[in-house]
């Protein structure tokens, strides 16, 4: 009994500590490290045929600012097209779309489902023949694409061996409650510290399924997006990575988007991510721990731990459980071992690594004094704990199950929303019904 | 039980002092906008230079009719002060010190000057100016031909609407730009430049093709097709004279022999060596350096992760091929002719 509760415990706090060393890694990279960049002054090039999909759903709210947005962008139009895709949408989405491309014949050419499986993945691998550019550029259709952030995207595509490329979200609604304001401190250090110290290091920086891009010939030689999968960004990037192509990261590739502003929707956001990222974990985990000759051991560990970061928030859970269960049991387990347990837990999950990441990604943005707000992230990770968590744990209950309907993310935005300066807005191409009130 | 009240509320209160600051955050923002996202325009390579010129229209179109032609000294409405010189220029030496100007400068006639002079401020040229040796410019910004002398040195930027040259030794910060060509001396160090042709000394064309396509090179054993492109593992030297039909990658060095013709783009995780009149039809990246010979074609982007030497004659992109040369330390020999923009942010050298 002793050993069959120590050994788990043993190895989650082994677990913990070795995502904690990674999390210090990335952290001091940023700080210290070579900031990597080759591709971001490519400015004059000839730039090869780009088609920008947007996975719309029920998207009257925001789909208008989206192609107004794509529309100002200083990509040759005449290399460019843009394909919004309307997955059986019961709203005015279509009629949006329509208008656009009654007005845009040239660039705008809306791709309609009725049938077929429902979700991103599944509508983006319906539309992938629908395009024969070069480039696939994805986006969502709440983001604002700023005007040069497709060409900055595409840029990468040049080097042959790049088959993905992915940019960065930044939230524009951050003012909306506490909780925009945690999700803006999050994603800074998940792309500032995260993302770009994956690239700084020859690592797995993650195509994040918007603001990137993949090469079609990528695509097509892994076979198309899969559509049985929650997360096909990060199915695609392990995909991408086994078959040896390269996928890269884009710090300055900076890209507006509209964050969860409650936290219901934030949960199901977090569920659905996990949920996701649980599928392709299950998928790859051993087709990269086999190692194929083009992928090195670094390489190997990385995509390992990006791959179990979802589990971590149920290990942590468990290893809870165990200590306590042991220490009822009356069972001691060295004074060492618990110290590390605890370490590794705030370091993980707590006060240490995981804020230390995003303080320093807030510093690198010049943004400090919302670090203020750190000590509040504790509730954002508690939040996501217990949610992965639950995520996971139905989802294990559930595996045979066939997930087949969209998970959406909520829309805030009303009429009244002011749009970041530069972003789409005023450029003189608004929808009639583009008011976001439509 | 008053002890032990006092010490759990200190314990609070400590535990709890970091709250303090997120409160108050919290309660009374101070940062809550939107990051700025980076908008491609900071990238953009002429932009100071445009937005100076859209800066100086608005701020002239408000001035009286006085000042509007002739020699003229005077303030713009934002209270700038300008020296408008018209003839010659031997306004230009009115109440500078030792050749310092510190104002202002709009050129509106044709103008060669001595040389030696420092402008503080910026230097707007509506008709052809050419500068003198040794001079020192903060930025220029040229409707039409600029000429730049031996030793010249720009601090911010320079923009040309028509041809510009720049003589031998100087040292260009910031970025130079032209809509037209910009034509580089011996020695000259920049970080940034952007033109339609950009060429030291003598500009190239891109090379006739071939009378007859040369042998298709054949893969060594163990090279792997991966969608549109070739992997080969460890280094690659391919042979002079042949024809490579595929793009490339290879994880270490890669040596591409005399007058070989590569009809995609190459990769190489080590060091790329491109031989004497090699052609490359798309892009060069490196993750260390490149180092071409003579008369070497590349018509895609150029990129390296540290440096990269263009040898004498080597020309990338074509007048209708734009490209980008990227690294951080890039040297130019004479004759090699860039079309579209180098980028070099520890600086670039010809030689």
């Amino acid at each position: 009994m002793r050993f069959a509760l120590l050994i788990p415990l043993y190895i989650i706090v082994a677990v913990m500590v070795v995502y904690t060393i990674r999390h210090y890694l990335f952290t001091l990279n940023r700080l210290f490290g070579r900031h990597r960049q080759p591709y971001v002054d490519i400015g004059t090039a000839a730039w090869p045929r780009v088609a920008v999909f947007v996975p719309c759903h029920n998207e009257e709210k925001v789909v208008s600012h989206m192609l107004d947005a794509l529309l100002a962008g200083d990509y040759p139009p005449d290399r460019l097209i843009i394909v919004p895709i309307n997955d059986r949408s019961s709203d005015g989405t279509q009629d949006i779309l329509d208008d656009y491309a009654g007005r845009f014949p040239l660039q705008v050419r809306p791709f309609r489902r009725d049938d077929g499986r429902p979700g991103k993945a599944a509508a983006l691998r319906a539309a992938t023949a629908a395009a024969d550019a070069d480039i696939h550029l994805v986006f969502d259709a709440d983001y604002l694409p700023g005007r040069g952030l497709m060409k900055q995207l595409v840029a990468p595509f040049f080097d042959p061996e790049v088959g993905a490329v992915m940019g960065r979200v930044v939230p524009m609604n951050v003012s909306k409650s506490l909780l925009t304001r945690l999700l803006d401190l999050e994603r800074t250090g998940g792309y500032q510290v995260d993302q770009q110290a994956r690239m700084n290091l020859g690592l797995i920086p993650q195509y994040g399924g918007t603001v990137g891009g993949v090469r079609r010939a990528a695509l097509l030689d892994v076979g198309g997006w899969r559509d049985d999968t929650l997360a096909e960004d990060t199915d695609i990037t392990f995909q991408l990575v086994l078959a040896g192509w390269e996928v890269v990261y884009q710090n300055r590739s900076e890209c507006y988007e509209e964050v969860p502003e409650n936290w219901s929707s934030r949960i199901r956001q977090i569920k659905r991510w996990a949920r996701g990222h649980n599928q392709a974990m299950l998928r790859y985990w051993w087709p990269l721990l086999k190692r194929p000759a083009h992928v090195r051991r670094r390489t190997v560990v990385d995509g390992l731990l990006l791959l179990g970061v979802f589990a971590v928030g149920p290990l942590l859970l468990l290893g809870w459980m165990l200590a306590i269960t042991l220490y009822y049991l009356g069972i001691q387990i060295s004074a060492g071992l618990l110290a590390i347990l605890i370490v590794a837990m705030y370091s993980t999950l707590g006060n240490f690594a995981a804020f230390f990441e995003v303080a320093a990604g807030a510093r690198l943005d010049g943004s400090r004094r919302r670090i203020r707000l750190l000590p509040f992230l504790i509730v954002g990770f508690l939040v996501s704990l217990v949610s992965v968590s639950w995520a996971t744990v139905a989802q294990m209950a559930t595996f045979w199950r066939r997930h087949d309907q969209w998970e959406k993310t909520e829309r805030h935005r009303t009429a009244s929303t002011e749009l970041p300066n530069g972003n789409g807005n005023g450029n003189g191409n608004g929808h009639k019904n583009g008011n976001g009130g439509a | 039980m008053l002890p032990v009240l006092a010490l759990f509320g200190l314990t609070a209160a400590w535990f709890l002092l970091p709250m303090i600051p997120a409160l108050v955050e919290l309660f009374r923002p101070t940062d809550i906008a939107p990051l700025k996202v980076v908008d491609r325009s900071s990238g953009y390579v002429a932009y100071f230079a445009r937005n100076f010129r859209q800066y100086l229209e608005k701020q002239t179109a408000a001035l009286p009719r006085e000042a509007q032609a002739g020699d003229f000294f005077g303030r713009l409405p934002d209270g700038t002060q300008f020296l408008r010189i018209h003839k010659t220029a031997d306004a230009l030496t009115r109440d500078a010190e030792e050749g310092t100007q510190n104002r202002l400068v709009v050129v509106d006639a044709p103008l060669t000057l001595r040389g030696g002079e420092t402008f503080l401020m910026e230097v707007y040229a509506r008709a052809p100016l050419v500068g003198g040796p040794g001079a020192v410019y903060r930025a220029v910004y040229a409707e039409q031909e600029l000429g730049l002398g031996d030793g010249t040195r720009v601090l911010r930027w320079a923009h040309a609407g028509g041809r510009m040259t720049v003589g031998a030794h100087s040292v260009l910060r910031g970025r130079i730009t032209s809509d037209t060509a910009v034509i580089l001396g011996g020695d000259v160090v920049f970080e940034r430049i952007g033109a339609p042709v950009i060429a030291v000394g003598e500009v190239q064309e891109p090379p006739p093709a071939p009378p007859a396509l040369p042998k298709a090179f054949k893969f060594p054993k163990g090279a792997r097709r991966i969608g549109d492109h070739v992997r080969v593992e460890g280094a690659l030297e391919i042979p002079e004279g042949v024809l490579v039909t595929s793009s490339l990658v290879v994880s270490g060095r890669l040596r591409i022999g005399l007058g070989t013709i590569v009809e995609g783009s190459v990769k190489a995780h080590g060091e790329i060596e491109l031989a004497d009149e090699a052609q490359v039809k798309g892009a060069v990246v490196t993750r260390t350096r490149l180092l071409t010979g003579t008369g070497v074609w590349i018509a895609g982007p150029v990129i390296a992760e540290e440096r990269i030497r263009l040898g004498k004659g080597t020309l990338v992109g074509g007048p209708d091929l734009p490209a980008t040369v990227s690294a951080p330390e890039i040297e130019l020999a004479t004759g090699a002719t860039v079309y579209g923009q180098i980028s070099a942010p520890r600086g670039a050298r010809t030689f």
